[in-house]
């Protein structure tokens, strides 16, 4: 916030422009449009600039320059618009008046566990909103809905009041007014009625991540203003509510013309309804202008807010292009969204409506799927702390353990007692299931993160100016929670990608047989002990040739290298590659997809990519179906057991002495199928005891690290067995080579081994 | 000896001797017995298989599995220089507290055995004498002197803190 000096200046400077603006309206109204109104304008306009308030000063200007060139279009309503327009923008200044600000986040520790609590419930209640308003969205009747969105917003109120947070309680209680009107059926959910919705709450998430870093020690932090905001709640409400012949007709004129137009070319569509807009707003008006200003003042808001929204969100800014075009056109959001993200009744008259409608079914069942889960959290669950939850599952693996001790006693083995065993090979089964009952506590069904991605897909598709439908199957396949945290930005990395590179423009798609609505699809499921996330589309696919051809010039490969397909693919990932041609703010400036890569393989999973030219892009993540376990190989040096992720382990040989070579006398290498493959002698790099004396007396594990694949020199395998990971702490955090350890089926502690690590460290 | 002997850049004196009393576990290592206070102790543990973790200091033996909780293991032979030798039926892991960043770390000790607990007084206590060695040992704390013996007191928190330093020291 600026100084108060200039608060105090800007205060009185808001009020004598209010007082020069009503002026300028009364003029208006008793002469009727006249030379004279220009002249007022621009001294308004200076007296703007004088009083500090640029914003104002531009946009007077602006209009003033509309009204000079706009010639034969309609001056009186781009005149009255531009007015209430600018009223609005005075009262906006003077609403964010050092007296009325809120306090600053400070000296939260007095409630410090209150806050804390307040938060913790205000973000589930959020992030089941953001799910339910996209269902919403779909299937505006949804009263049930509307009430459970309606409930939340009202709980962060009562409860953000009770705190004393006012800036949350204000957005929270228009909001809750907003959908008031909703539940009592006076508006009808539309598309700019869920945008407000989800803007707010991600307002207040940002509030809260303010007050956050307060609780976590920030000396203190200024509420977000929150004045636009709640100027476009009210701005929606009212033109929900009034506006509904309005829309009806905007709707009309996006379904005759081609979807993709609007975006393309917004001007042209803001022009055609300039006119609609202009005559509400002479309605509005007539009632608005006979009483004194500070009474009309919803009344004006209604007419006038429309530009607003787009003027002071910045996430609107993919306008920039037509400045002087947005200014008269008061009601560009309106159709827009409508056309953008399509309920299924818009899209449906347009071209292709066969394909169009072929997506169209897919969608009610979805409604079912995500709205579903989406309520068993209420179901009588307890909070319960992850550390405690960890504690449990050590636990759990140490009964594990000393049960299989029991089980292979010899004393017991050799006992013939038929009570004894029974009740042992009981009490087997009792710690199986309490062990896989603990591993599912960690569990959580992907649904929440899939519906993170409708929201972003829901945003981007209208950014790029692209229509896109996503698709989801397997919500409900759990994955454990670590898992999905860590995934959630990978995957909306791999989504950004599809949908900014992936995805054709609608023309595009129309010019190449397609319909013009493309769809993304998610799917969650098991395969092999490992779950599966696929992520395709039906874009342009990948160009192996553009690839290499970029790979070239990038000199990731040398030219002429002998690349299969699926290798090319591959070098997508590579750090530094990105073949678009622009850098978009979402995507593009190559550092996308190496991080990708690094985060899957940090969850021990793969990529694995499919594509056909012209047809699309699949990307199957597989991961494993917790971190806390994995899939091991046991080996042995010397003495020395240690642990093989076996999710690097490509193959396990003995090889001939005629298969080694060695170059330069130290690098040893094995002739596999013709491939040439470092060997690293585990031993000598670990510094421990080996029983063997060349490679041919022991064995070959090959495993792949970064991408490549070499060899590990081991005495012996000892078997396969799936072992709970855990950290070797702090003492041993650069032992270099170990990622972790396991606790081994006999109690011991085994060394986890780091391929990377390995590989890496290999020459010291 | 010497190697365990800080640098000198580390000003830890050992805390004045009257401050020493109350419980203290005696355990043996070689021909010495040595005192640790008993709140610092967690369990005192038989032996068991031990886990080597390669590319480590040779003192640090390795880890193992405390109820599906990691914890590294010291040997203090190796730690004070006393030669190696066969583990006994005596032979046990002391598992002791150690206060780091965010909590505490149990931190195994090897020793020859447990003998007794004993409570001290401050009239027990002597200072640590003067070995002519620059600087003072900072993990010893003082003498104690009970039924004729002498008994190493022990600031078991900066005998394995100086492990993290010589690790240090050792990688730079």
């Amino acid at each position: 916030m600026p100084s108060s000096v200039n608060d105090q200046s800007r205060a009185t400077a808001a009020e004598a422009l209010e007082e020069a603006l009503n002026q300028v309206s009364v003029r208006i109204m008793v002469e009727g449009i006249g030379a004279t109104v220009l002249a007022d304008l621009r001294s308004l306009g200076e007296q703007a600039r004088q009083g500090d308030c640029d914003k104002l000063a531009d946009r007077t200007a602006a209009l003033v320059d509309s009204l000079t060139n706009g010639t034969g279009k309609d001056i009186e309503g781009i005149l009255r618009t531009g007015i209430d327009e600018l009223r609005l923008m005075i009262s906006n200044e003077k609403a964010g008046l050092p007296a009325n600000a809120p306090p600053p986040y400070a000296s939260l520790g007095d409630d410090a566990e209150l806050i804390a609590d307040f938060l913790v419930e205000a973000r589930e209640h959020l992030s089941l909103i953001e799910g339910q308003l996209l269902t919403l969205e779909r299937d505006p009747g949804a009263m049930e809905i509307i009430h459970a969105v309606f409930r939340a917003f009202h709980t962060i109120k009562g409860l953000a009041g009770f705190l004393g947070f006012s800036v949350m309680q204000g957005v929270a209680h228009e909001v809750e007014t907003l959908l008031d009107l909703a539940r009592n059926e006076k508006i009808r959910i539309d598309t700019p009625i869920v945008d407000v919705v989800l803007a707010s709450a991600d307002f207040l998430l940002v509030e809260m991540a303010s007050i956050d870093r307060v609780l976590g020690g920030a000396e203190s932090a200024d509420p977000a203003d929150s004045g636009d905001l709640i100027a476009r709640i009210r701005l929606v409400a009212v033109t929900s509510q009034g506006g509904q012949p309005e829309v009806a007709p905007a709707k009309a004129v996006s379904v005759v013309e081609p979807p993709a137009q609007p975006v393309a070319a917004p001007a042209k569509a803001e022009v055609k309804e300039t006119k609609k807009a202009a005559s509400k707003g002479k309605a509005t008006k007539k009632k608005a202008s006979v009483s004194t200003p500070a009474q009309v003042e919803p009344a004006v808001v209604a007419a006038s807010e429309p530009p607003t929204p787009q003027a002071e969100e910045p996430e609107d800014d993919f306008f920039p292009a037509v400045p002087s075009a947005f200014i008269a056109a008061p009601e560009p959001v309106k159709p827009e969204p409508i056309v953008v993200t399509p309920p299924p009744q818009a899209i449906v008259p347009t071209a292709a409506p066969a394909e169009s409608r072929a997506a169209v079914p897919a969608k009610p069942t979805e409604v079912a799927r995500t709205s579903e889960p989406a309520k068993t959290p209420d179901s009588g669950s307890v909070r319960v702390e992850t550390a405690k939850l960890d504690y449990l599952m050590d636990m759990v693996g140490e009964m594990v353990i000393a049960q299989s001790l029991i089980r292979h006693s010899h004393v017991l083995l050799s006992s013939t007692d038929s009570r004894l065993i029974g009740d042992l090979s009981h009490l087997a089964r009792v710690t199986a299931e309490v062990q896989r009952a603990t591993m599912s506590m960690r569990m959580v069904p992907v649904a929440n993160l899939f519906q993170k991605i409708e929201r972003v897909i829901r945003d981007l598709s209208r950014k790029a100016g692209k229509q896109v439908v996503l698709q989801t199957s397997g919500t409900d396949t759990e994955v454990d929670k670590t898992v999905a945290e860590e995934l959630s930005d990978p995957l909306l990395h791999m989504v950004r990608n599809s949908v900014d590179h992936g995805i054709e423009t609608p023309e595009e798609r129309i010019a190449a047989g397609k319909p013009p609505v493309a769809i993304i699809k998610l799917a969650a499921y098991h395969q092999g002990g490992q779950i599966v996330i696929e992520i395709s589309d039906d874009g342009r696919g990948l160009n192996a040739e553009k690839i290499r051809r970029k790979a070239e010039e990038k000199e990731i490969i040398t030219p002429n290298v002998q690349l299969t397909e699926l290798e090319v693919y591959q070098l997508i990932f590579a750090p530094g590659f990105s073949t678009a041609e622009k850098i978009t703010d979402v995507s593009g400036r190559g550092v996308g997809m190496d991080v990708v890569r690094r985060n899957v393989e940090k969850l021990r999973g793969r990529i694995e990519t499919q594509s056909e030219l012209g047809k699309g892009t699949t990307f199957l993540l597989k991961l494993p179906l917790t971190l806390a376990i994995i899939d091991g190989l046991v080996v042995e040096v010397g003495n020395n057991h240690y642990i093989v992720p076996l999710s690097v382990v490509r193959e396990i040989f003995q090889p001939l002495a005629s298969t080694l070579f060695s170059v330069e006398g130290k690098e040893e290498m094995v002739l596999v199928r013709e491939q040439l493959l470092p060997i690293v002698r585990l031993n000598q790099r670990l510094g421990v005891k080996s029983r063997i004396e060349t490679p041919s007396q022991g064995l070959l594990v090959v495993v792949e690290s970064e991408n490549k694949l070499y060899c590990m020199l081991v005495d012996d395998l000892l078997g396969k067995q799936e072992v709970v990971i855990k950290s070797l702490g702090e003492t041993f955090q650069d032992a270099s080579g170990f990622s972790g350890c396991a606790v081994l089926g006999d109690g011991r502690v085994g060394l986890i081994l780091d391929t990377d690590g390995i590989y890496r460290g290999r020459r010291r | 000896m010497a190697t365990a002997i800080n640098t000198p850049s580390i000003k830890m004196f050992p805390s004045p001797a009257t401050e020493i009393s109350g419980k203290h576990l005696i355990f043996q290592l070689g021909s010495e017995e040595f005192a640790i206070n008993v709140m610092n102790v967690k369990e005192i543990m038989k032996m068991q298989a031990i886990t080597s973790v390669p590319q480590t200091p040779s003192f640090v033996q390795g880890v193992i599995n405390l109820r599906g909780k990691i914890v590294p293991v010291i040997n203090l032979r190796r730690k004070f220089g006393i030669e190696d030798r066969e583990d006994t039926d005596l032979t046990c892991i002391v598992v002791v507290r150690m206060q780091v960043d965010g909590g505490e770390q149990p931190v195994g000790i090897v020793v020859d055995g447990v003998v007794e607990v004993l409570t001290f007084n401050g009239e027990d206590i002597e200072d640590t004498p003067d070995f002519g060695l620059d600087g003072v040992m900072p993990y010893v704390r003082g003498m104690a002197k009970i039924k004729g013996r002498v008994k190493i007191v022990l600031d078991i928190e900066q005998v394995l803190r100086g492990n993290q330093l010589e690790r240090m020291v050792a990688r730079s």
